[in-house]
């Protein structure tokens, strides 16, 4: 899957702007001011030129007076405008970043379980945060003040051409050149920035990868190859950045040169022009500073260029991201009060192009009976319950519950009915009440008669109560104790169906015995489809229903398929006699 | 400022050479610039004057042109020799932290999380690189700029010049004030930053269980809270720095009103030349920039402080190594392993992960451990390993002390398969080989480890992208690849983790057959850790561990015959079925 949409530039911008409409106000005011802004400091000059050839030349004191607090004005103004531009666009860049992460959070997070089979949670973590952010600092920093930036120079222009229209022309002389030089010089510099980008990435990809694997170099002694790996990509990288620096300087250094060559033609050409008596000290002062004024936001252009570009870039990431479709279409029917009836049949599903891993399973639990699924592993069994709880779709044959076809019934309501106990469970930092509840508002009785049935009190108890705190991937929670307060979890939620997928990791015998307990607490009161390993489970079990190679091979109780002596029955011998010869 | 110092005499004294070149071209950078408006003056004041102004501006012009020309050169010169050395020294600094992290052992690394080590290499380096390089560059350009500017103002007009140093100092004072209040936020934001990430990192990692529980709504909510503080606190950041970021320029502003206005009056009265009125005019404009730059300093220092603190804490530790300055030789031939009476617990942690064990490895046998999840046998082959190390005396290697066996030595004789399979996001071959391709090794691997048949569904064989960036390898296939990794050593102690726990029986059983087969005649001392019974069989002996304890120790049948865990284990593994 590639990371960045096709969608072009300019598309880019018009799937920002319901985003960008929510704040219209506040981005409406930065742009009303940023005129005004441009406008003081278009008008200082001016107001410069204006007090030395009317005031201080012909020697009128209180001339000066009054022009330097005109000029004293428009500084105020200036700053006022300014300010007011600046907290207007920051105020609305940051909400606008806000709605987006919320966006990209709640698109991902509703994404089908296949998404995330093949996106990287690290990837998918950094267009919520980096890339946002980069967004951000485009909205402040790059796109609307180059709008600014626009409007000052076209000002400046005009008011040089209307103090002196031909000193203005001596401009015309030195733009191509300028022109020409920064152009080639930005060609130059567009290839390089790409080039830092990429080996920057590869860089950090590298990186990131042999942090993670740095127990494997350390064991296989490959440290060596791994620093010449990790050579040469940071040789790239640098040499891309110093080659980089070098059009840098010469673009910031020519703009900067040029500005004062240009104020020497100027000279030049006006000392001719003053013979003529239009060319005045304070018209070549206004323009000293005019044309300071106009080649700065020249020589930051290139910068904000690379702002920009970045912003592309994250942009192009984070709309890739929202325009993945992989939601589970929701039916319209709502199931109140489930009673916990569910049935396969003809159940046929592979995972995305592979190869098939149900070939028709017909199956049909009632409501409160307890079937263990058994078979080895590919068998198909976990698949099962992954399309009970619609985790995955595109399934063909019909799976219903309490008579429903599960397409027809909303994702919340399936979800709500059937719940499931995962072998690896998911902790979340937080509280130990928010990893029971998941948030739902479930008052805290039921929720410690949820921990008493599920022998989780010592484990609460232990985390400092329901207020106690869960670290990080539950790294302050044991695997024994994870289960336990799943099992808790599960049974604070209440689904009418449970798919239990029993635990294979093994635990010390205490703990053992609690999950043994708390596994039949939920069995007695559900309807069960559990995946199981323990022998008492599975003779425990209402049906087995034994599965090989995604085909239901045999249903029946224990008693009933031991005798039968068929696939279970063999599964036991096979265990049996393999035992018995070691 | 000390380890700055350290710092800078490690890693920028080297490149003196491009410094005190780059401090040459400010010089003649800054000259020129603050000369050129000296000679606008001159032009303005001729244009001024009535007697012949003609030749005179054309001086001065052409005096303006030149210098113009020659400040592109100039001025390019200083930034390649400043920012130079600054990349130079990223890259440099870069390296060698990543072969510290490279020589430190887990024992060491395992106080940070893996995104933290990458953001020392990464983040905090950069931030080096911004000190080396532009805040050098800043700080020397800032103090010539505003010498050579200051001392040209007051020579125009020592009473002008101090008019000006009010509104500068005020601006600075204002910026510094801010600058302080803007750490705290920054702090804060990056708190916030982190509780936001790791909630939405938490979501995404458990989202089954976020779907399957129907919590997007409440996810959500807490995702909006932290979402909400986070732009407050940004919030207050961009109303600082709105207010306060213009501080400087405004100072310039008013300095210019100043001119005007305590300047205006002096050329009436003749103490100052219109020319040199504009000269000041230019030159207020002119130190705005080093002045900005110069408030940035302090914030790039203190970041950078920060941040060296950072790598010296993994650059400035010596690698956990027992065994230096005298290591002894790693045994050549299989060596006979001795735990005496081993007791460990992790770094932090109070609860002892292994308890009183003691067992001894015949040389060139094959001994299996069984035990639970928890049980201590992971952290056994870990120690082992040496990637903790034993309390001293507790693992002999044929008699001498583990922890005085040269590390390097040991673990080229040794290999361990850890449980989880990582593979790198190379090529097959290169993944198993770690190194320079080899077709004959290479071939030997993929039988070893039953890789062959999976070869054919590969896309490119052996040389097929694996990892994260290539082809996604089923779980078996990835704990096979990595059990070919280990396989294919020239190893004279093999410790394999439950490295069969993916694979099915019947692949299980050929495997072990190879696993025999390599440590057969006795060349290799072989662990074998379990937790499925079949695995271990075949073992000469197994060891049972029960919660860091050793509960009985015994041939495979001798356990099967006698009530206790390895026997309750192989029952319920067969009621299991699988």
């Amino acid at each position: 899957m590639s990371e960045e949409t096709t969608r072009s530039d300019s598309a880019l911008w018009r799937s920002l702007w319901p985003f960008l409409a929510r704040d219209k106000a506040l981005y409406a005011v930065a742009l009303l001011l940023a005129p005004a802004t441009a406008l003081m400091v278009i008008v200082q000059p001016w107001l410069l030129q204006h007090v030395i050839d009317t005031a201080i030349i012909p020697g009128d004191l209180d001339g000066v007076r009054r022009g330097a607090l005109l000029f004293l004005g428009t500084i105020v103004a200036g700053f006022v405008f300014q300010v007011g531009h600046t907290l207007a666009l920051s105020y609305a860049a940051m909400r606008t970043i806000t709605h987006v992460r919320h966006a990209v959070y709640t698109h991902t997070i509703t994404r089908a379980q296949r998404f995330f089979d093949v996106q990287p949670t690290g990837r998918l973590l950094t267009r919520a945060t980096n890339d946002v952010e980069t967004l951000g600092e485009t909205l402040t920093a790059g796109a609307i003040t180059i709008v600014l930036d626009a409007l000052q120079v076209t000002g400046v222009l005009v008011a040089m051409f209307l103090l002196d229209a031909r000193l203005t022309l001596v401009l015309l002389l030195v733009a191509p050149v300028l022109g020409v030089v920064i152009e080639s010089l930005r060609r130059v510099l567009r290839g390089l920035y790409t080039e830092i980008r990429t080996s920057l990435a590869e860089l950090n990809a590298y990186l990131s990868e042999r942090l993670d694997g740095v127990q494997i170099v350390q064991l296989y002694r490959d440290e060596e190859r791994t620093l010449q790996g990790f050579d040469e990509r940071l040789d790239r990288y640098r040499d891309a950045t110093v080659r980089t620096n070098v059009y840098d300087a010469l673009v910031y250094a020519t703009v900067d040169g040029l500005s004062s060559v240009t104020l020497a033609l100027m000279l030049w050409y006006g000392s001719g022009g003053l013979l003529e008596g239009t060319v005045t000290a304070g018209v070549l002062a206004a323009f000293i500073d005019y044309v300071a004024k106009l080649f700065r936001p020249i020589q930051e252009f290139s910068a904000k260029i690379a702002i920009i570009q970045r912003a592309m870039a994250a942009l192009s990431k984070i709309f890739g991201l929202l325009d993945v479709d992989e939601a589970i279409a929701s039916g319209e029917a709502e199931l109140p009060t489930p009673r916990g009836e569910v049935a396969l049949q003809g159940v046929q599903f592979a995972y995305g192009d592979g190869p098939k891993v149900l070939h028709g399973i017909d199956l049909h639990v009632a409501p409160g009976e307890v079937v263990a699924l058994v078979g080895r592993t590919g068998s198909g069994k976990t698949t099962i319950g992954k399309l009970l709880t619609r985790a995955y779709e595109g399934f063909s044959g019909s799976i219903t519950l309490d008579g429903h076809a599960l397409a027809d019934l909303s994702v919340a309501s399936v979800r709500r009915a059937v719940g499931s106990v995962h072998q690896d469970v998911q902790l979340f930092p937080g509280t130990v009440r928010f990893n029971l509840t998941l948030g739902h508002p479930v008052d805290d009785d039921r929720v410690r008669e949820a921990v008493r049935l599920a022998r989780a009190e010592q484990v609460v108890e232990r985390l400092g109560g329901l207020d106690g705190t869960i670290e990080e991937a539950g790294r302050n929670v044991s695997a024994g104790e994870a289960q336990l307060l799943s099992f808790a979890r599960t049974l604070v939620y209440d689904p009418a169906v449970v798919i239990l997928d029993e635990a294979t990791a093994s635990v010390d015998s205490l703990t053992e015995a609690r999950i043994q307990e708390a596994t039949e607490a939920i069995l007695r009161r559900k309807t069960t489809l559990v995946i199981a390993h323990r022998l008492s489970t599975i003779v425990g079990a209402d049906r087995i229903a034994v599965l090989d190679k995604g085909r239901l091979v045999e249903l029946g109780s224990h008693a009933e398929l031991l005798a039968r002596g068929g696939m279970y029955a063999r599964l036991f011998e096979e265990q049996f006699v393999e035992g018995a010869s070691a | 400022m000390r380890p700055l110092l350290i710092f800078a005499r490690r890693y920028m004294v080297p490149f003196w050479h491009w410094y005190v070149g780059g401090t040459l071209a400010l010089l003649a950078t800054n000259w020129m610039s603050v000369t050129i408006p000296l000679y606008l003056a001159e032009g303005v004041d001729a244009l001024v004057s009535t007697d012949d102004p003609t030749s005179a501006v054309a001086r001065s012009a052409v005096a303006v042109g030149l210098m113009g020309l020659a400040v592109i050169a100039v001025r390019t010169l200083s930034r390649v020799l400043y920012f130079t050395p600054g990349r130079l020294v990223e890259a440099r600094v870069k390296r060698d932290l990543f072969s510290a992290i490279l020589r430190h052992q887990p024992s060491f690394l395992r106080q940070w999380e893996t995104g933290d080590l990458f953001s020392r290499v990464s983040s905090d380096v950069n931030m080096l690189r911004l000190l080396a390089g532009f805040g050098v560059l800043q700080l020397v350009n800032s103090v010539i700029a505003i010498v050579l500017a200051g001392g040209q103002m007051l020579r125009l007009s020592s009473e002008l010049a101090i008019w000006l140093l009010g509104p500068i100092l005020v601006g600075l004072v204002i910026v510094q004030l801010s600058i302080q209040h803007m750490f705290v936020l920054m702090r804060r934001l990056q708190v916030e930053l982190a509780a936001l990430s790791s909630h939405i990192l938490a979501s995404y990692r458990g989202v089954a269980t976020v779907q399957g529980f129907a919590a997007e709504g409440p996810f959500t909510d807490v995702f909006d809270t932290r979402n909400e503080q986070y732009l407050r606190t940004m919030l207050q950041r961009a109303g600082i720095r709105a207010g306060i970021g213009p501080a400087l320029a405004v100072a310039t502003d008013v300095n210019i009103f100043l001119v005007l206005f305590v300047g205006g009056p002096m050329v009436i009265d003749g103490r100052l030349t219109v020319g040199e009125l504009v000269a000041f005019t230019t030159l207020v404009a002119f130190i705005t920039n080093p002045l900005r730059s110069s408030s940035f300093l302090y914030s790039i220092v203190k970041e950078a402080q920060a941040s060296l603190e950072r790598v010296e804490a993994i650059q400035g530790v010596p690698p956990d190594r027992p065994e230096l300055p005298h290591p002894a030789p790693a045994p050549a031939q299989a060596p006979r392993l001795e735990i005496r009476h081993l007791t460990f617990a992790y770094p932090g942690s109070e609860d002892p992960a292994l308890h009183d064990v003691s067992f001894t490895v015949p040389a060139g046998s094959t001994v299996g451990i069984l035990g639970l999840t928890g049980s201590g046998k992971s952290t056994l082959l870990a120690l082992l390993a040496r990637l903790y190390n034993p309390p001293p005396g507790t693992i002999l290697v044929d008699g001498t002390d583990l922890c005085r066996l040269d590390l390097d030595h040991w673990r080229e004789r040794l290999t361990l398969v850890p449980q989880k399979a990582f593979l790198f996001s190379e090529t097959l071959a290169d993944n198993v080989l770690l190194g320079p391709p080899d077709e004959e090794r290479l071939a030997r691997a993929m039988r070893l480890s039953a890789l062959e048949p999976d070869l054919e569904a590969l896309p490119e064989g052996t040389a097929t992208l694996v990892g994260e960036a290539g082809v996604r390898l089923s779980g078996g296939q990835r704990q096979r690849t990595a059990l070919a990794r280990g396989l294919v050593r020239d190893h004279t102690v093999l410790l394999l983790d439950d490295v069969l726990s993916a694979v099915d029986h019947a692949t299980e059983k050929e495997l072990i057959g190879t696993i025999r087969g390599a440590g057969s005649g006795s060349t290799v001392t072989t662990l074998l850790v379990a937790h499925r019974v079949s695995a271990l069989q075949h073992a000469d002996q197994v060891v049972v561990l029960d919660e860091g304890r050793v509960v009985d120790v015994g041939r495979p049948d001798e356990l099967l015959a006698r009530p206790g865990l390895f026997r309750d284990t192989w029952q319920q593994q067969q009621a299991e079925g699988a």
